[in-house]
């Protein structure tokens, strides 16, 4: 029987790799920010005047009056209403909808005004800004016909969120 | 008679090099590096939320940028910029201290303003933006005070910061 030679396996220096991954280290700490912070774009409302009429079609201008009984969904030049839904859990899941549907018929808008009433609490303002502004799933896709009868796909819902922040 | 040491001394010993043992060590390294880049915020906004404010959260994936920080905590302190400057209270339709200190700062910055935009653009002026960084349980009139303030002094895009559900 041959005798089988003892390989010595070599040694990796794993010297660079270590100063490398020190580095980095350093850097990451000094960079990290561990208040995982994003953020909800708004905009204050702006008055605009047309001299003449773009589109034959009337604006959606939906408006969200927000109280901490009810949600009221008004659409409209003459704020109709539109839903009026119960300020809770399960109204959220139904404004979600109601949002859906109005996106599904007006496709090409993306703005919604939002009034709240002076006594609500901010986080349920911003909870109220979720629902509005985009589906909830990645999966999720809006279609609807354009003002030229072209077929939109949207993943979007009203993400220009005006605020009505006149006092 | 020769003592032990210099006998110690004489024999010749023959030397190798010390083996370290830094499996445990990379382990540690590995876990932190994970930790921190899991961690690692690309955003360009440095923020340091003032003390008695808890953001709300949100399942908003915008990044936020950099703008003035407006923060107001559940003791009604204002803080532009981490600096404290004053407290909440309405005169003449709007928060003087806040007001004051926006027009100042909008006088410091037209020309950096300028310069970071594209000739292209320098016709059009783009909304000047404020991070808004609030406290979850304050009401929306203090809300719409500051909002109001801020268009008041020219800047009218609004950032709403919130806590990411990983943070």
């Amino acid at each position: 029987m041959k005798k089988m030679k003892k390989r010595k396996i070599p040694k990796l220096n794993l010297i660079p790799i270590m100063d490398a991954v020190f580095i980095f280290i350093f850097f990451l700490l000094l960079s990290a920010q561990f208040l995982d912070i994003h953020e909800i774009i708004a905009e204050a409302p702006a008055v605009a005047t047309f001299n003449e009429q773009i589109n034959k079609k009337e604006p959606l201008n939906l408006v969200i009056e927000i109280s901490k009984g009810e949600i009221l969904v008004k659409t409209g030049l003459d704020a109709k209403l539109f839903k009026k839904i119960e300020n809770g859990e399960r109204g959220l899941d139904q404004l979600y909808i109601a949002m859906i549907d109005l996106k599904s018929k007006n496709i090409e808008e993306n703005s919604v005004i939002i009034r709240p009433k002076k006594s609500l609490p901010y986080t349920q303002i911003v909870t109220i800004m979720e629902m509005v502004r985009r589906v909830r799933t990645e999966k999720e896709e809006i279609t609807g016909t354009g003002s030229k009868g072209q077929i939109i796909k949207s993943k979007t819902l009203f993400d220009k969120i005006i605020f009505d922040s006149v006092m | 008679m020769k003592s032990l040491y210099q006998k110690n001394k004489s024999m010749k010993f023959k030397k190798e090099p010390l083996d370290v043992d830094i499996t445990s060590l990379l382990d540690i390294l590995v876990i932190l590096l994970v930790f921190l880049l899991r961690s690692y915020n690309a955003t360009d906004l440095k923020l340091e939320v003032a003390k008695n404010i808890e953001l709300p959260n949100s399942k908003s994936e915008d990044l936020g940028s950099h703008a003035i920080i407006i923060q107001l905590n559940q003791k009604d302190e204002i803080y532009i910029n981490q600096k404290m400057i004053g407290t909440f209270s309405i005169s003449d339709g709007k928060i003087l201290s806040l007001f004051s200190q926006l027009i100042t700062m909008k006088a410091e910055t037209p020309e950096a303003y300028s310069k970071a935009r594209s000739p292209a653009q320098q016709d059009s002026p783009t909304p000047r933006k404020v991070n808004l960084v609030f406290h979850k349980e304050l009401t929306y009139d203090k809300i719409q005070a500051v909002l109001h303030t801020a268009t008041l002094a020219g800047y009218s895009k609004f950032k709403f910061i919130v806590q990411g559900n990983g943070g």
